[in-house]
């Protein structure tokens, strides 16, 4: 038997390497696409994540975390998440709920509201993780379509309430449609809602939005509202592969989810998040680069003439006038993977944003087969 | 640190002293990089690997974020409102607190000593009983149920019952009376097998187990799973350390050694001690006061074990093997009081 390298040889040894790239390497790291494995992998454009990969600092973070990835160190750095959270968010820890990424919240709050039926009203299209996974439990999803802009129908959401309704579902800024309603516009719907059912709002894209109407409902939630609201690692803090989610509501809500989470979070994503948030300037240049990604495909979509959606989001919806799979599949061929099938929009496409030339190179493609 | 200059060492965890295989950890360093990407949904290569070393068909393993989810999944999902779940008072705690998370009623049979006498669950089995949870080598006792108790439990509780082996520990054995479980679970569709690589792959921090059970049990659960993808970077950590095959026969032996010391020279200072099968010694003693003041002297000389209290049971500490230098400080340590 060979000596067996001990993890402190083993940093040793790679912090050399990690010194030359982690460490003193450039502020972004450039990130290799992680299908590298395949000839050619497509440039990925279809789950809305950020190109730039992670942080330097929460790079830095896994790396240490190592150390420990031997240990249960996961359940104290769970509470140390928790309470970065809650200081972020002004709230108290209890206000919070930790997830493997916001699916698992998602999927547990469908549990607790429809795990006995019930029926949810959601915006449609709109992210239907939480919608197909109470279907799943036996629950009714009254789908209720976007109007002609694509931002949702709040009194089409507030007809198809009924004493059944358990969960009314809104994604702000939308996926698929990158639409972001406003407070103005989103407050007193909350409003009005709440005492007939939980309002949730995934905010999974929270970190995109420039527009100045936008607010985060966390501020409702305060207030000691029946609204909850969902976060995410995986978009602008490029985490997505550790999955880290979190979500935000008043005690009696929490403390009703979490008996149900079935996993524990990974102790190099909670190192990565905490590292993550305290990154801003990894997250302004992603928001800086995500908006002139959006800028070069906004242009072509004007110079091809096609239908869109202004979005808030690290993503763009539009109108191709191609059956999806068959303009997936005419991309592919290009070197580009575009986004699944929306229903009911079958001929538009959601493209997320990768690094601007790559934009470029999309535009070219969508120039061509447009012609 | 402690006062007197020594790092302490956790012996509380049953974590492998080695860390990670040197292999995972490359694979961790070369996919960080990657995590901004997602994961696949289903982690086919992992799983395929699973497949040919446990040489069972594919559609028969699920993947899970540390054993754990699977508990709860099981819990949950494979038991109605209305059954109950059968356990032991001196196993593995998270069968118990997963039946009360998921509000099913939780019967346990006792233990009058370190074994898990099976026949003991058989008398509690009742037509309410849908699953059985123990952990072989049970944890912290150490001990193992053999492949004739497994079969015998098998052939005597009805199909309907789902009886979960918790095998977390496996790797460690010795003893060849050890179930053959993945060979039972052909013969019997009612038995799930569980692994992790938390304990001898030294990936504890990364949430990876996974399950051995029928097609069907394991498509119930896949369609119920709460998380949807295990992360990226325990998945390719798992399918490296699978490959360490070095590392793990190494951390295998060393540990057998060292059980074997721990044990003897336990036995010679007067503790009362039963031969353990695990990567940690069950010590129990006639009253609290016997084990505060082992604990306490363990404490000082920054020897972190595991004070059984914290999962509600008196008057027993479980030490988990360390490497030779602990092992010696541990029996130094207790040499003296």
């Amino acid at each position: 038997m060979t000596k067996v390298l001990t993890r402190r040889d083993w940093l040793r040894q790679s912090g050399v390497i990690l010194g030359g790239t982690a460490l003193v390497g450039p502020r972004v790291m450039a990130a290799p696409n992680p299908t590298a494995r395949k000839n050619r992998a497509p440039i990925r454009m279809m789950f809305n994540e950020n190109p730039y990969g992670p942080s330097r600092t929460a790079r830095v973070a896994m790396t240490r975390a190592f150390e420990e990835g031997n240990l249960y160190a996961h359940f104290g750095a769970s509470l140390e998440l928790k309470e970065m959270l809650a200081k972020k968010e002004g709230v108290s820890p209890d206000h919070i709920i930790i997830g493997s990424g916001s699916r698992e919240i998602l999927n547990v709050t469908a549990l607790r509201y429809l795990g006995d039926g019930g029926e949810i009203v959601a915006n449609y299209p709109g992210y239907e993780t939480l919608n197909t996974y109470a279907e799943n439990l036996g629950a009714k999803v009254h789908r209720i379509r976007v109007l002609d802009d694509m931002s949702p129908d709040f009194t089409g959401i507030e007809k198809a309430v009924n004493r059944n309704t358990k969960v009314i579902n809104i994604c702000n800024p939308n996926n698929p449609t990158g639409v972001a309603t406003g407070a103005s516009v989103l407050e007193p719907f909350c409003r009005k809602m709440e005492s007939k059912s939980l309002v949730f709002v995934d905010e999974a894209y929270n970190d995109y939005v420039m527009d100045k109407d936008y607010r985060s409902m966390v501020y409702l939630v305060k207030e000691g509202l029946n609204v909850m609201v969902t976060r995410t690692f995986s978009k602008i803090h490029a985490l997505a592969g550790i999955r880290v989610g979190y979500g935000v509501a008043k005690p009696e809500i929490i403390s009703k989810l979490e008996p149900l989470n079935t996993g524990t979070i990974n102790i190099l994503g909670l190192r990565a998040a905490m590292a993550s948030l305290e990154d801003e300037s990894f997250q302004e240049l992603s928001r800086e680069k995500n908006l002139e990604a959006k800028q070069t495909v906004y242009e072509v979509l004007e110079q091809t003439g096609r239908k869109y959606a202004k979005s808030e989001g690290n993503f763009i919806f539009f109108h191709t006038g191609k059956p999806i799979l068959e303009f997936q599949a005419i991309m592919e061929e290009k070197g580009v993977r575009v986004g699944r099938p929306f229903p009911p929009f079958e001929d538009w496409c959601r493209l997320s944003m990768a690094k601007p030339n790559e934009m470029r190179k999309f535009a070219n493609y969508f120039k061509d087969v447009m012609a | 640190m402690t006062k007197n200059n020594i790092e302490p060492v956790r012996l509380m965890a049953n974590e492998n002293p080695f860390g990670p295989s040197p292999k995972a950890l490359a694979a961790i360093n070369e996919q960080s990089q990657n995590v901004h990407c997602y994961p696949d949904w289903v982690p086919q290569t992992l799983k395929e690997k699973l497949a040919a070393k446990n040489q069972v068909p594919l559609k028969n393993i699920m993947v899970s974020a540390g054993s754990y989810e699977l508990i709860n999944l099981i819990s949950r999902f494979l038991v109605n409102r209305d059954e109950e779940i059968l356990t032991f008072d001196n196993t593995f705690i998270a069968y118990s607190l997963s039946a009360k998370r998921n509000g099913r009623k939780c019967v346990i049979a006792h233990m009058s000593g370190p074994d898990c006498n099976l026949e003991n669950l058989i008398s509690l089995c009742t037509n309410k009983t849908r699953v059985i949870f123990f952990a072989n080598p049970n944890n912290p006792t150490g001990t193992i149920v053999t492949h004739d108790s497994l079969r015998n439990l098998l052939e005597t509780v009805p199909d309907n019952v789902l009886v979960v082996v918790d095998e977390a520990y496996c790797e460690y054995v010795t003893d060849e009376s050890y179930p053959d479980s993945r060979q039972l679970q052909k013969d019997f569709s009612n038995l799930i097998i569980l692994r992790t690589f938390s304990k001898i792959y030294g990936l504890a921090g990364l949430r990876i187990g996974y399950g051995i059970a029928s097609e069907k049990l394991v498509k119930i659960l896949a369609k119920n799973q709460i998380l949807r993808s295990i992360n990226l970077l325990g998945e390719k950590a798992a399918e490296a350390a699978l490959d360490d095959v070095e590392y793990i026969n190494h951390s295998a032996s060393h540990n057998s050694k060292e059980r074997a010391y721990l044990f003897n020279e336990l036995k010679q200072l007067g503790f009362v001690v039963n031969e353990s099968q695990a990567n940690f010694q069950y010590l129990p003693f006639p009253d609290n006061e016997q084990k505060n003041n082992v604990y306490e002297t363990l404490d000082k000389d920054g020897l972190k074990v595991c004070d059984l209290e914290i999962f509600g049971h008196e008057k027993s500490l479980r030490i988990t093997i360390g490497q030779s230098e602990t092992n010696q400080r541990i029996i130094d340590c207790l040499s003296r009081i």
